[in-house]
């Protein structure tokens, strides 16, 4: 059965070929695709972050019996994304390819060195807090 | 489970990291100026002003760009930031700093006083690195890939500068020195080079090169078991003599061959095809790397060819200069940007108006900026590679040097200067 670790890791990836495909689309100057490929990208993070935010934190924030810890620092970093989603959003709209691709730069570093701390410290940690991890799995695949 | 432990949000201050990168490329600058007034450095490896020239670019520039990036990067990777305070931090950048002016004086004007001022430096700065860093890896567990390489980068880089104190001690005051040198001086540059260098490299990359361009991870078996294969061929390399510690050494020259295949490979597999400059550093780097491995290779299997061709100075500056200052300055337009852009946003988020004006990372660092360091990174490098056989040209390869520092240290002030006039 699949793990919450190899689970996440691959929801992941396939936001940041959402991501590629749409950062690639706007270097191309093709708008249409970009904007397809961007609200692919959006719908498939906030779905990441829906299970994060209410099935996976809650759960590990009470095995722990802490809310100020690491899961605190990942939301906080869920924020920071969703101001430059908005940024992104608006040199999309605007057709401004160089603000764009700049905020997109960002994003992305901030966006994979945010998935390196989940990847390599929350999620395995969170298998071994969690009283049933594929239980936990479970309700975050129903998000 | 105990959490408190974990300091995710502990990223250091700015002036931690930035002022080893701040720091860093005066000393590039230096070891130009060196190159120009004694241009001799390049050919002659036992003048006094190769050996200064060599050691302002590893310690001066190399190594502390490298400490900086540690403090950054060890938070991400493992939740154990460096227990460095911004004094602490001050204290090793300004000893190794000194340390490294004072020991290119001691190369040039042996001596004990020298000597002893130079060894208290070193052992200030290194020693307050080396124990904290120790002590945050200790804390550790379980170790991921990339720490694993750090650790044993860290091991090579206590094994050099022990084996290059001692080494100088034998020159500067023989009759003091307690005890025989350890490595002799092309151990100490290989423990140096391929040993602390190459394994940070190697660490560094299994993350970044998946991380940054959305490339294929490295394989697992490979990420477990190369940085200490590598690791084991230099240390029975060393201890072992005659064709054994040959073999060794070619093997250890063939697995780098093989990293560089494969990390090659894995960022041609990139499926973010945007033009960046850091990629273009990294295939640089591993090309050069590669040159430089087949140069050994040739001058373990025909001794003799060294005393024709100037092939010990040729690997060098393939390995030194095409490899790991180019992963450096690449890693640089990436890192910097970064680190400035996260202060700034975690400052602003109290007023979320001020973040919709904050400069992304391409306007603290321009892709055209990138661009020029790279030509004039590569420039430098053709420069340098045909002053080898046209010294006559030395002055001017010193020039091109100096030219690639001077825009680096330009770089990095301009995007400090942008990063301070929207703190205020």
């Amino acid at each position: 059965m699949t793990s919450i670790s190899e689970f996440m890791t691959s929801d992941h990836r396939r936001c940041d070929e959402f991501f590629n495909q749409a950062e690639e689309a706007v270097s191309q100057g093709k708008w249409d695709e970009a904007q397809q490929g961007w609200s692919e990208f959006q719908q498939a993070i906030e779905h990441h972050f829906s299970m994060e935010e209410q099935v996976l934190f809650p759960a590990f924030e009470q095995a722990t019996g802490s809310t100020a810890g690491p899961t605190s620092v990942m939301r906080m970093e869920h924020d920071q994304m969703r101001q430059l989603f908005a940024q992104v959003g608006q040199a999309l709209g605007a057709k401004d390819a160089d603000t764009l691709l700049g905020a997109s730069e960002t994003l992305m570093i901030l966006m994979q060195q945010h998935n390196m701390k989940e990847e390599q410290i929350l999620y395995p940690m969170s298998m071994r807090a969690l009283p049933d991890p594929d239980n936990t799995l479970n309700e975050m695949q129903q998000c | 489970m105990r959490t408190d432990g974990l300091n995710f949000d502990n990223i250091p201050p700015l002036s931690i990291p930035y002022g080893f990168f701040a720091t860093a490329p005066l000393f590039g600058v230096l070891a130009g100026l060196v190159l120009l007034f004694q241009p001799q450095a390049l050919t002659a490896r036992w003048d006094p002003a190769a050996l200064a020239l060599v050691h302002l670019l590893t310690l001066g520039f190399a190594a502390q760009i490298m400490l900086g990036a540690l403090c950054q990067v060890m938070p991400v990777v493992s939740s154990q930031p460096i227990p460095l305070s911004r004094t602490q931090a001050l204290l090793v950048r300004g000893c190794i700093s000194l340390g490294t002016v004072l020991l290119s004086l001691t190369f040039l004007f042996p001596g004990p006083i020298l000597f002893s001022l130079t060894l208290a430096a070193f052992v200030i700065g290194f020693g307050l690195f080396i124990s904290r860093l120790i002590q945050a890896l200790i804390k550790i567990r379980p170790a991921g890939h990339t720490l694993v390489s750090i650790r044993l980068a860290a091991f090579c880089l206590l094994i050099t500068l022990i084996a290059g104190v001692i080494l100088l001690w034998w020159r500067s005051s023989p009759q003091t020195a307690p005890l025989a040198p350890i490595l002799n001086t092309d151990q100490h540059a290989l423990w140096g080079i391929q040993g602390w260098g190459l394994l940070l490299v190697v660490g560094v990359s299994f993350q970044v090169i998946p991380m940054f361009h959305v490339a294929p991870d490295f394989p697992a078996r490979v990420q477990r078991w190369l940085p200490g294969a590598l690791m084991l061929s230099l240390l029975l390399g060393t201890v072992l003599d005659g064709s054994a510690a040959i073999a060794l050494m070619a093997l250890s020259k063939l697995l780098v061959l093989g990293y560089c295949a494969l990390a090659s490979r894995h960022l041609r597999q990139r499926r973010r095809k945007l033009l960046d400059y850091t990629v273009r550093f990294w295939q640089l780097a591993l090309g050069c790397i590669a040159l430089s491995m087949v140069v050994n290779l040739a001058t373990l299997g025909w001794p003799e060819l060294p005393n024709r061709l100037p092939l010990a100075e040729l690997s060098a500056i393939l390995f030194g200069f095409g490899g790991l200052l180019a992963v450096i300055f690449g890693m640089l337009q990436k890192i910097v940007p970064f680190l400035l852009y996260l202060h700034l946003q975690r400052q602003c988020l109290t007023q979320p108006e001020k973040l919709l004006t904050l400069p992304n990372m391409k306007q603290l660092i321009s892709t055209a900026r990138s661009k020029r360091q790279w030509w004039l990174h590569c420039t430098a490098l053709c420069g340098l590679l045909i002053a080898l056989w046209l010294p006559l040209l030395t002055p001017l390869a010193a020039l091109l040097l100096i030219a690639d520092f001077v825009w680096l240290g330009w770089t990095l002030h301009q995007a400090f200067a942008l990063y301070r006039q929207h703190l205020n």
